[in-house]
């Protein structure tokens, strides 16, 4: 098993399309693994709410819909992996998670049980995910809970993903403080500006501004176990509030390394893209508020003025 | 691919033109740069490096071509670097004067049309 999830996580790296991953390791699967396995590959885009997916012979996603319709996303079902000899060809199936719809994913564990039927699990989990609720935690436990009542032979996993919507609501965050967040952090903010119906231009800068502060964050970070920042983002009063909060303590850049050179320019791109920057550093971390009017004629005369 | 930025390149006699797809920031500075640097060959006397299709650049990318302008300058090859003017990325380098400092142009064609004067030499 743990070589099959190896070999898909590569196959991830480089196919295309869903369905094409999974034909990789159900080819895969022949050669390596005397067993039958299951398994659903999923790819889901946060920006445009696409879902895609190819299904080997695992129980079907549940998709709760932001307005109440439930059903089970039931197309594209092929073998499992290693059950026939000349499998054809996997496909993929699109689906779409408007804002506020939850979409459950689990293993058999959680709907067979001995004595009777899949479909009546099926059903049972239905019916008590109708109304997921606001907390994910919360929904999970609850389903877990009424579902599961007897000891069971198998694993059992389930992963709920809701679909956030983002419109001019602050968006709050709290990331490791590591490099590869960078990219992730800047999808998402780029998602929010966009909600709010920012100017591209003002955007950019907002980006290239909140990426410089990030950035500050992660290094004063360096060193320390499990260091999180955290990111907010508020609309108020026609502007946009970014504050940046990080846990670490901070290092004074040494000489001219990669990291004082990248610094200086920083604070002058950062000061100069936004119409204000504070910098609150203690020992205990580090508060970065910027602020950014998103009216565009304000914008006009910093140009002129640069 | 899951990369963040693409690396692609050209020699055109001993002009090396290199592109940079996609995003740049401090997670993978280090490996654009690498991959720039392989590039460029010893028969390189000038280096393009076209920013057109860069959708992301900040203080790390800067102080990449920092770096890079010092190596070229180093070993005597030219260094210019192409920003169209509507460029998400143009603002950075106005910002914080580094068109004083690199050979910014806004088009590859001005880029790559032939001999410019010795123009990061006399700026630096």
């Amino acid at each position: 098993m743990g070589q099959l999830r190896m070999a898909l996580r590569a196959y991830a790296l480089e196919e295309g399309s869903p369905s094409q991953v999974v034909g990789r390791v159900r080819r895969l699967v022949r050669v390596l693994v005397p067993d039958i396995v299951t398994l659903i590959y999923l790819v889901f885009d946060p920006e445009s709410g696409t879902l895609r997916f190819a299904n080997a012979g695992h129980p079907p996603p549940l998709l709760v819909e932001g307005n109440g319709e439930i059903s089970y996303l039931e197309g594209g079902l092929g073998p499992p992996l290693g059950a026939t000899a000349h499998p054809r060809q996997d496909i993929d199936v699109a689906a779409h998670l408007d804002a506020g719809s939850t979409l459950l994913l689990f293993t058999d564990g959680l709907v067979e049980r001995r004595g009777t039927s899949i479909l009546d699990g099926l059903t049972r989990l239905k019916t008590l995910a109708a109304d997921p609720g606001q907390d994910l935690e919360a929904l999970c436990d609850h389903l877990l809970g009424s579902m599961v009542t007897e000891e069971v032979s198998d694993d059992i996993a389930l992963l709920a993903l809701r679909q956030v919507s983002l419109t001019a609501e602050p968006l709050f965050l709290r990331l490791p403080a590591e490099p590869q967040v960078l990219a992730p952090l800047r999808q998402t903010v780029r998602r929010w500006l966009r909600e709010i119906d920012a100017d591209p231009g003002i955007v950019d800068d907002v980006l290239v501004a909140c990426g410089e502060a990030s950035a500050n964050a992660i290094q004063h970070a360096y060193g320390a176990k499990d260091g999180l920042f955290e990111v907010s983002l508020v609309l108020s009063d026609g502007a946009v509030e970014v504050t940046i909060r990080d846990l670490g303590s901070w290092r004074p850049s040494s000489g001219s390394g990669r990291a004082a050179r990248r610094g200086g320019l920083g604070q002058r791109l950062m000061r100069a893209l936004m119409d204000s920057v504070d910098v609150d550093s203690g020992s205990e971390g580090t508060v970065v508020r910027m602020r950014r009017s998103l009216q565009v004629e304000v914008d006009r005369e910093r140009t002129r003025a640069r | 691919m899951n990369e963040l930025a693409r690396v692609e390149s050209e020699q055109h006699g001993s002009v090396c033109l290199v592109r940079i797809f996609g995003e740049i920031d401090m997670s993978n500075d280090r490996d654009v740069l690498s991959e720039i640097e392989v590039a460029v060959g010893r028969e390189t006397d000038r280096l393009v490096v076209d920013l057109t299709h860069t959708t992301y650049l900040d203080s790390a990318g800067l102080a990449l071509l920092l770096r890079l302008a010092e190596r070229m300058q180093a070993r005597q090859q030219m260094l210019s670097v192409v920003v169209p003017v509507d460029s998400p990325v143009r603002r950075a380098f106005e910002l914080t004067g580094l068109a004083n400092v690199i050979d910014v142009v806004s088009r590859s064609e001005d880029a790559l049309s032939e001999t410019r004067p010795g123009h990061s030499n006399d700026q630096m």
